[in-house]
C-alpha cells in the first residue's frame, strides 16, 4: 500500500524530467546542460521506485542502483570532456559549439 | 488528523520543493548557484523515498549525487573560466517554443497518468518479505546480489571504463616541449646526446 497514490509519484517523475529536459533545450551553458540531465534521471528514477513500491517487486528498487552507475559514469566523462573543451576552445557555450571537428 | 493525511501533506510538501528547486536549476544564472539547488532538489528527492520505505535509496542519491556528482561538479567549476559564460546569454531563443512543447507534453502526460493507468501483477517482495529480510536494505541486497548478481558486475567494469575514459579525456597534453628545468636528469641527458650527435652528422654547422 503506498499513500499517496502511484499517480502522484508518476507525476513528480514527469515533473522532474520535463524540467530537465526544458533545460536541455533552453539553456546555453554546458555546465547546466549536464545538471538538467542528472535532473531527467533523477525524474526516471522517482518513477522506478514508485512502480517497485506499487508493484511490490524489488527489482525496481535496484535497477535505481544501476541508473545511479551510469549517473555517475556520465557526469565524471560529461565533465572530463568540459575541462578538456574549455582547455581547447575557451567557451562553453552550446552554440559556439556544435562542430564535431577539433 | 489520520496518518494519512500527514503523509499526503509531507509528500506534497517534498513534492512541491522539489519541482521549485528543479525550476531553479535551469532558471539561475550563476552555474554555482545552480548545483546548490540540484543538492536541494536531491535531498528532497531522498525525503520522498523514505515516504516509498526505500531508504537506503535515499542515503544511496544523498551520498552519490550530494557528496560525489555535485561535489565534482563543483570542482570542475574551479577549473573554468565561467565569467565569461555568465556574463553571455543564457537561454535560446527557442525558450518560448520548448516551454510551451514541454508544457503540452506535460498535460497529456498527467492526463494520460490519470486515465489509463492499471497496475500489473504483484510481485514477490511484499512488506512482508521485505521485513522477513530484515529491512529494505537487506532485502535489496538479496535482490542485488543473488538475482541480478552479472548485471552488478557489468556495472563495475562500467564504472571502471569511465575512470579510464576521463583520466584520459581530461589529461592535458603538453603544448610545447617543456623546458631543461622541468627535464627529469635522463631526459636531459638524452637530449644532449641527439644534439651532440646532429652536430657531428653536420659539421657545416656553427659550434
Amino acid at each position: 500500500m503506498i499513500i499517496p497514490a502511484l499517480e502522484y509519484y508518476l507525476v513528480l517523475g514527469a515533473a522532474l524530467f520535463i524540467i530537465g529536459l526544458l533545460g536541455v533545450l533552453v539553456r546555453r551553458n554546458l555546465l547546466i546542460v549536464f545538471m538538467s540531465i542528472e535532473l531527467i534521471l533523477l525524474g526516471a528514477n522517482v518513477t522506478f521506485v514508485g512502480f517497485a513500491v506499487a508493484l511490490n517487486n524489488m527489482l525496481g528498487q535496484a535497477f535505481v542502483i544501476f541508473s545511479l552507475t551510469v549517473a555517475a559514469a556520465e557526469a565524471a566523462v560529461g565533465l572530463a570532456i568540459i575541462v578538456a573543451l574549455s582547455r581547447h576552445r575557451d567557451t562553453l557555450n552550446v552554440d559556439e559549439i556544435d562542430t564535431l571537428k577539433g | 488528523m489520520n496518518s494519512e493525511t500527514l503523509l499526503s501533506l509531507i509528500f506534497a510538501y517534498l513534492a512541491l520543493a522539489c519541482v521549485a528547486f528543479a525550476v531553479l536549476v535551469i532558471m539561475l544564472r550563476n552555474p554555482v548557484q545552480c548545483a546548490l539547488a540540484l543538492v536541494g532538489v536531491v535531498f528532497h528527492l531522498a525525503g520522498i523515498f523514505i515516504l516509498l520505505r526505500a531508504e537506503f535509496l535515499a542515503a544511496a542519491h544523498i551520498i552519490i549525487y550530494a557528496g560525489a556528482i555535485i561535489v565534482l561538479f563543483l570542482f570542475t567549476m574551479m577549473l573554468l573560466n565561467l565569467g565569461v559564460v555568465e556574463r553571455a546569454r543564457q537561454f535560446h531563443v527557442q525558450a518560448p517554443l520548448a516551454i510551451v512543447v514541454g508544457a503540452i507534453l506535460f498535460l497529456e502526460f498527467v492526463v494520460l497518468t490519470g486515465a489509463t493507468i492499471t497496475v500489473g501483477a504483484q510481485g514477490a517482495h511484499s512488506p512482508a518479505w521485505v521485513a522477513g529480510q530484515g529491512g529494505n536494505v537487506q532485502a535489496l541486497g538479496q535482490v542485488l546480489f543473488r538475482d541480478y548478481l552479472l548485471p552488478f558486475e557489468i556495472a563495475s567494469v562500467l564504472l571502471t571504463a569511465a575512470v579510464v575514459g576521463a583520466i584520459v579525456l581530461a589529461k592535458q597534453k603538453p603544448r610545447r616541449p617543456r623546458s631543461s628545468s622541468q627535464m627529469g636528469v635522463g631526459e636531459w641527458m638524452a637530449e644532449r646526446y641527439e644534439k651532440a650527435k646532429t652536430r657531428e652528422q653536420d659539421p657545416a654547422e656553427p659550434r
